[in-house]
């Protein structure tokens, strides 16, 4: 009992919170206290009663005003943080103003670095309040499908649809929406490319598309019926009242009974037309039910739900029903999920998407992006800020001298990071406008999105260059604050200043291997679209030009253009030579072994305009009606195990329940992309099937011939749109992938490249003027 | 020079001017206690004896340490001259209420 134990922890914590300031006559009497109550009344309650009076002094004024007292200076503890603030804001300006040539390369460094930043910012925000207009938005779901081939696919069988409508209760609304709805022929004398969904008319209810004319209940109810958008009516119908006209789709001749205001691009859908679903209902049912439910291309299965609907219990239900239609089916399983409006955009990959599409995935690739270039600019702050240490330690060690604690030169030096980052915000933002239409127009779902710089925007702005401040800012902040005021006072060898200089390798080093990364990407790019386009393909695409057939009689397109004077030949294909083709089957005569086969139907002429080099055995000829022969390539004849090109000639291969001869075999040529091996390919022969002409022109004067055919074509088709194209612009534009991809690494290797070399600019003036006085002195 | 003398100061000060060279902490809380009969928490009674001192009423210095305390210091107080004119003023004040008071307030009969 002589020497009873204080409890530790408040004893503790008391010692910690009052810290240097003096309270050992507080503790004392606290202790005496103790003492005596726990020969009173016993060790717990006196641990108790002591527990009480550390607690009360803790917020007691005696502890605020002794703690006050032993500070250092009277702001320390102040009340008010702002005074101190102000204060840090006042120096901070002064050393920016004093240090001008590193204040000015800081900032342009993180204003080039932060752009890039910023354009994802926006981007993200853009994308995440994709689908906000749709009032029903809450209660809106799609059925998405993850089949056991590991796709995951943002359609789902019309059966299911069917099935939920006619079995399961309580859904308010099932859409069902399929995609094949486009105009085969382009629109007459319009050639626009067109195309919309076959819904259900509670489509027009379910999502909000609000009409400008006609009602959006009985739009849709006669199947005949389609309703269009404003953009797609006033392009064929110009200013004229598109109410009541005919358009005409893929299965016949539609009226229009409603106009639908555009829509805005932040929409996960994308369509031009609306008509009723039950003009492709009746084509369904001539399937069978195991096939229907394999059937997953183009249709699409909305649910428009109640307020506060048991998702759970439906889930269960769509699980029950993948279980019940894949049992009889052994290669085919698949699975059905909810999937509610606004997980849609941003949400997971799917495959078949309706429309403009932003993963996660895609945000995480451009995010990382953006994070490559902003880094590199941060770390510029941090080397140049660490490396002046030794300019800027004496004024440290006077401040902490004068009584300044660690985490106001914490601060201070944060505070100082934010100025420079909030206004390098303002170059960056410049950069950010200059950028953006171009980014606009490099991507192709970007097109689609609204990239504005609004108020709550320009707030995210602010917030971020305030987070980029503090990252820039940390280390430096960390390193000053920790400086003892004697060693940089007296600033003799100032082993403690340059403990960063391991910090300061590391970081340079990153710096200038994420610019050899860009560089290299650039090159690697650089080359492989040169190879691209250099590439000896096989055949001969100089000076070919390609004209769309729309209805024009091929007959009449190949005499009148021939009788140009700069035409040297005109051939007919179904499609441009080396942008992929359709893919069929094919079999030889007396096997049952058949074939994947890629095809495109020709003229007699086509071989030889093309220059593709013919081995053996002839042409078509021109002159025969129907489908008789094809020309096969090496490939294919390795394939039907022909010895030689002569062997194959007059053998018969089996396509599309037709017979065809053999009669010619042609050296193999790439009709696929470059880094495919040439598969298995032979011409056909249809005139019903050619959609361009093949035009071969030599001429000194492109323009002026172009010109001459544009009149002759208007002569041949009434007036008819002329498209022509040169099968080597063709080419590059099939390229273009390569040609955006060089674009956007270029700019960001641009980027990474000058903010280093800022960096390095300010390592070198730095150390540049710190020799200087050693020179001087030794001089 | 017009201070407000609150009713637990002019107690502090009042118990320390009875206990004359030992007040300090424990004996000022144990001295209140039983006169008043009633628990003060420690935090309060420091909490007005650091307001006494900045008002110039108390002074204080560090007294020796006893065994019983851990070894620890006493800090002890002693009233100022103001803190004398503090409390006459109150006394005063409340002499004369006492005095011009025009029922009897005086409990005997």
């Amino acid at each position: 009992m002589s020497n009873p134990q204080l409890p530790r922890l408040p004893e503790f914590f008391f010692n910690w919170y009052c810290g240097n300031a003096g309270v050992d006559d507080l503790r004392g009497d606290m202790e005496e206290v103790f003492r005596r109550n726990v020969v009173k009344i016993g060790h717990r309650k006196a641990s108790f009663i002591y527990y009480r009076q550390v607690f009360s002094l803790l917020f007691s004024y005696a502890i605020r005003k002794r703690k006050k007292n032993a500070s250092y200076h009277h702001y320390t503890s102040s009340s008010n943080p702002f005074d101190m603030f102000g204060n840090y804001l006042k120096v901070a300006m002064r050393n920016l103003f004093r240090y001008r040539y590193f204040t000015i390369l800081n900032m342009t460094g993180l204003a080039i670095g932060m752009s890039i930043s910023l354009l994802f910012i926006t981007l993200f925000v853009s994308v995440t309040d994709y689908d906000e207009f749709h009032v029903n938005k809450e209660n809106i779901y799609r059925i998405i499908t993850h089949t056991n081939t590991g796709k995951d696919l943002a359609s789902a069988p019309a059966i299911l649809g069917e099935k939920l409508k006619a079995e399961y209760p309580g859904i308010k609304e099932v859409v069902q929406i399929d995609r094949s709805l486009y105009s085969d022929e382009p629109l007459p004398k319009h050639n626009i490319p067109m195309f919309g969904f076959f819904a259900d008319p509670s489509f027009l209810t379910t999502f909000t598309f609000p009409l400008v004319a006609g009602d959006a209940k009985t739009a849709l109810s006669d199947p005949r019926s389609v309703v269009l958008t404003e953009w797609l009516a006033k392009n064929i119908f110009g200013d004229a009242d598109p109410m009541g006209k005919q358009v005409m789709l893929n299965n016949g001749y539609y009226q229009v009974t409603g106009i639908m205001k555009n829509f805005p691009p932040n929409c996960h859908m994308s369509f031009h037309a609306i008509a009723p679903y039950s003009n492709i209902r009746n084509a369904q049912e001539d399937v069978s039910v195991t096939e229907a439910w394999t059937q997953l291309s183009s249709h699409y299965v909305y649910l428009q739900l109640e307020d506060g609907y048991d998702l759970a219990k439906l889930q269960q239900y769509l699980d029950k029903v993948a279980g019940e239609a894949y049992q009889s089916n052994p290669d085919f399983k698949a699975t059905f999920q909810l999937q509610a409006l606004g997980d849609i955009t941003p949400g997971p990959e799917l495959d078949n998407s309706i429309g403009p599409q932003w993963s996660y995935l895609s945000f995480a690739i451009s995010g990382g992006l953006a994070l490559l270039i902003l880094l590199p600019a941060c770390f510029n702050y941090t080397n140049i800020s660490i490396a002046r240490a030794l300019k800027r330690s004496k004024e440290i060690g006077l401040r902490k001298t004068l009584g300044s604690l660690s985490r106001q030169i914490f601060a201070q030096f944060i505070a100082e990071t934010v100025i420079v980052t909030v206004v390098s915000l303002i170059g960056a933002c410049a950069i950010f406008f200059i950028i953006r239409s171009e980014f606009q127009s490099l991507m192709v779902n970007a097109s689609a999105l609204d990239l504005s710089l609004t108020f709550g925007r320009f707030l995210y702005f602010l917030l971020f260059a305030i987070v980029t401040g503090f990252l820039a800012g940390v280390f430096p902040a960390l390193h000053f604050s920790r400086l003892n005021p004697i060693d940089a006072i007296k600033n003799s060898k100032p082993s403690k200043a340059f403990s960063g200089v391991k910090l300061r390798k590391a970081l340079i080093i990153f710096q200038f291997t994420l610019c050899l990364f860009f560089i290299l990407s650039l090159v690697i790019f650089n080359k492989q679209y040169r190879y691209a386009m250099n590439f000896d393909l096989g055949f001969n695409e100089e000076n070919l030009l390609d004209v769309d057939l729309y209805q024009v009689n091929p007959e009449v397109v190949t005499n009148e253009f021939s009788k140009l004077p700069f035409v040297q030949k005109v051939s007919m294909s179904s499609g441009t030579m080396g942008h992929g083709v359709p893919m069929g089957w094919t079999s030889l005569e007396g096997s049952k072994d058949s074939t994947e086969v890629f095809y495109m139907f020709v003229d007699g002429n086509f071989i030889d305009n093309m220059g593709v080099k013919l081995l053996a055995g002839k042409t078509f000829d021109n002159g025969k009606n129907g489908e008789t022969s094809v020309i096969i390539n090496e490939t294919l004849m390795k394939r039907f195990s022909f010895a030689g090109p002569s062997e194959a000639i007059g053998q018969v291969v089996h396509v599309d329940s037709l017979s065809l001869n053999i009669i010619g075999v042609i050296k193999d040529f790439h009709f696929w992309q470059l880094h495919a091996p040439p598969g298995n390919f032979f011409f056909r022969s249809n005139p019903e099937k050619y959609r361009l002409a093949n035009i071969k022109v030599v001429t000194n004067d492109v323009q002026g011939s172009l010109e001459v055919m544009e009149q002759t074509w208007g002569k041949i088709s009434n007036g008819g749109l002329f498209t022509a194209r040169f099968l080597s612009e063709a080419t590059a534009m099939a390229f273009g992938n390569y040609i955006t991809l060089l674009k956007i690494f270029g700019f960001l290797g641009l980027l990474a490249v000058s903010i280093s070399c800022l960096g390095l600019l300010g390592m070198v003036v730095y150390t540049a003027e710190s020799k200087k006085k050693l020179w001087v002195q030794a001089g | 020079m017009k201070t407000y003398l609150g009713e637990f100061e002019e107690l502090v000060l009042l118990t320390i001017a009875t206990l004359g060279e030992e007040a300090y902490g424990v004996a000022i809380k144990d001295s209140i206690e039983q006169r008043c009969d009633r628990s003060i928490s420690i935090g309060a009674l420091h909490s007005t004896i650091t307001r006494l001192e900045e008002k110039k009423f108390l002074r204080s210095w560090v007294g020796g340490a006893t065994a019983e305390r851990g070894g620890r210091s006493k800090r002890y107080y002693d009233i100022t001259k103001d803190g004398k004119a503090a409390l006459s003023t109150a006394k005063s004040l409340r002499d004369e209420l006492w005095a011009e008071a025009k029922i009897n307030l005086s409990l005997q009969k």
